[in-house]
């Protein structure tokens, strides 16, 4: 058995009831420090519920979420954010109407204003030259006074994970990062994701089998809300119970 | 620096301009005017304080009144009943405002959207007919003078008179700068960044990691306290409180002034505040039916400049000005 310490999260028969629908049903669930882990299902699986429970944006109906040893079940999502744990959109969620420097600007704040007196002052040459390595990063320095709105969908993908990267994040949750980008795009952001996954642990739903093949050391799969296999890109490829799922055989 | 650090000296500019505007104005226009202007100072005062809620924050309260309306008693009554001297009037009609408004936006901001306009005008409905109630105390409907109960305002060596028109005016113009500045410095500083963040996407900024409650709750109160400190203001500058300036009318004319001079623009409430108090002294001197021109000119002039007037000017031509 894996030491506390290469556990980050832990979810214990957690579950989640819509009404007469049971989106999420008792899933346990264990993810390695440093993991890069892709969660497949069909549409309906309850795959964003599940991450959605995770980072704090819906109740789970029952269960526990264990993060880094530490009961979070029922920890704010703005607090869960505080302790590493950050979510991006499966519909990309930026600030519209800001420009993209003052999107990742309140990103970085957030990381460096800890404490009481932060919300009143940063240091405002620190919070730029970060905001400026976070730009660089991303791609996006040439774009940074343009409205985040006005951006390329790529770009603004692009920009939406960089507001996630910007919290320097322990455990980073993609939800189908690749949903509408064109092929050029989506080997951008693939490229994004490997140099992520040098420094933390990465959770990620994604329908594009190809880019899971290619990204994901494991996979889980999850159906009707449950894990129905767990294993190496190989095994969930060969998994007869996976291609009835997929192929409705 | 940044970009948007360059520019300050053009921003700081342009405020300190404005009230150096306002000083100089006292020399020049005629004394029916200077009246005109301390009114629109201590009003403009309030439309700030109304516009860090609903222009830098996206919440739409209609019920201000009730703040404005505490600062307006907390310095009335206490200057009629306990013989305050006006500046420790004032001082703790702010402090009650910030207690009033920070136990109002705990229990208001539970709610959001319609819901949030409608809780914060039942509250200040209350309060408007407790003021009725307690006619006996509050004067009610009819109100109360101040006049013979204001002392002076010592000043070290020297003291002032509240009733002195000049007096007022500089009064009313300190006042109105600290509030106009404060927005300034709010707009720059790290927790305003926040609030806006909060107005464009507040779903964004809570996976941020910011702590929507507590930074809207902020805003409540700086918003209600200035909100307070312009009552407090009006009652020492006017030499009056009454019931009719905790109605209804009064939580809707803040809402007006931000919406027509431009929500989410430091300048724009006191554009706002000013020209609809000039519209209304113009077509009420013409005819008795005024309300019907000052509508009409309000809708045109909203359909002109949907963003308030600096915030179309913003948009087209001046995109530093904060």
């Amino acid at each position: 058995m894996a030491s506390v310490d290469d556990v980050i999260l832990e979810t214990r028969a957690l579950s989640k009831r819509f009404g007469g629908l049971e989106a999420v049903r008792s899933v346990d669930f264990r993810l390695e420090r440093g993991e890069l882990r892709a969660i497949i299902g069909p549409n309906g699986a309850g795959k964003t519920t599940f991450v959605s429970m995770i980072s704090g944006r819906i109740r789970p109906s029952s269960g526990r979420i264990i993060f880094e040893g530490r009961d979070i079940t029922r920890m704010k999502a703005h607090d869960r954010a505080g302790m590493g744990i950050v979510y991006t959109f499966q519909i990309i969620n930026i600030f519209r109407n800001l420009s993209v420097y003052e999107n990742v600007s309140l990103a970085v704040q957030r990381r460096l204003a800890s404490g009481r007196a932060g919300i009143f002052r940063v240091d405002e040459e620190e919070l730029h030259r970060e905001v400026d390595a976070i730009l660089k990063r991303i791609g996006l320095r040439d774009a940074a006074e343009q409205e985040a709105g006005s951006l390329p969908y790529g770009h603004q993908r692009l920009l939406d994970i960089g507001l996630a990267l910007a919290l320097n994040p322990k455990l980073l949750i993609l939800d189908e990062p690749m949903q509408g980008l064109a092929i050029n795009e989506i080997d951008e952001v693939m490229r994004m994701i490997r140099e992520l996954h040098r420094e933390r642990t990465i959770l990620l739903i994604e329908h594009n089998m190809q880019v899971v093949l290619e990204l994901a050391k494991k996979i889980t799969v999850m159906d009707k809300g449950s894990i129905i296999a767990e294993g190496t890109p190989e095994e969930i490829e060969g998994n007869i119970e996976v291609q009835k799922v997929y192929l409705g055989l | 620096m940044h970009a948007a650090n360059k520019g300050f000296g053009k921003v700081l500019a342009v405020h300190i301009g404005v009230i150096a505007g306002f000083f100089i104005l006292q020399f020049i226009v005629p004394p029916f005017h200077a009246a005109m202007l301390t009114r629109i100072m201590v009003l403009a005062t309030y439309a700030i304080g109304y516009n860090i809620l609903l222009g830098y924050t996206g919440l739409m309260s209609l019920g201000h009144a009730m703040f404005f309306a505490t600062g307006l008693y907390a310095a009335g009554l206490s200057v009629i009943y306990y013989g305050l001297p006006p500046l420790e009037a004032l001082l703790l009609a702010i402090l009650l405002s910030a207690v009033m408004s920070a136990a109002m936006g705990a229990i208001t901001l539970r709610t959001s959207g319609v819901f949030f306009l409608i809780v914060t005008m039942i509250f200040s409905q209350v309060f408007f007919l407790t003021t009725l109630y307690f006619n006996v105390i509050t004067g009610g409907e009819e109100g109360l003078v101040l006049t013979r109960y204001l002392k002076p305002i010592s000043l070290g060596l020297f003291s002032v008179e509240l009733t002195d028109s000049a007096v007022k005016y500089n009064f009313a113009l300190i006042i109105f700068a600290i509030a106009f500045l404060f927005s300034l410095w709010l707009t720059r500083s790290p927790v305003g960044r926040v609030l806006v963040a909060i107005r464009e996407n507040e779903e964004r900024a809570e996976m941020l990691g910011y702590n929507i409650y507590k930074y809207k709750l902020l805003a409540f109160t700086m918003s209600g306290t200035i909100s307070g400190m312009a009552g407090a203001a009006y009652a020492l500058a006017f030499a009056y409180i009454g019931s009719a300036l905790a109605s209804i009318l009064y939580s809707i004319n803040p809402l007006l002034w931000t919406l027509l001079g431009g929500a989410g623009t430091t300048i724009g409430p006191i554009i706002g505040t000013g020209l609809m108090i000039y519209i209304i002294d113009f077509t009420s001197g013409i005819t008795t039916s005024y309300l019907i021109v000052v509508g009409v000119t309000l809708m045109l002039l909203v359909l002109a400049f949907p963003p308030g007037i600096v915030g179309a000017i913003r948009r087209r031509w001046l995109r530093w000005l904060p």
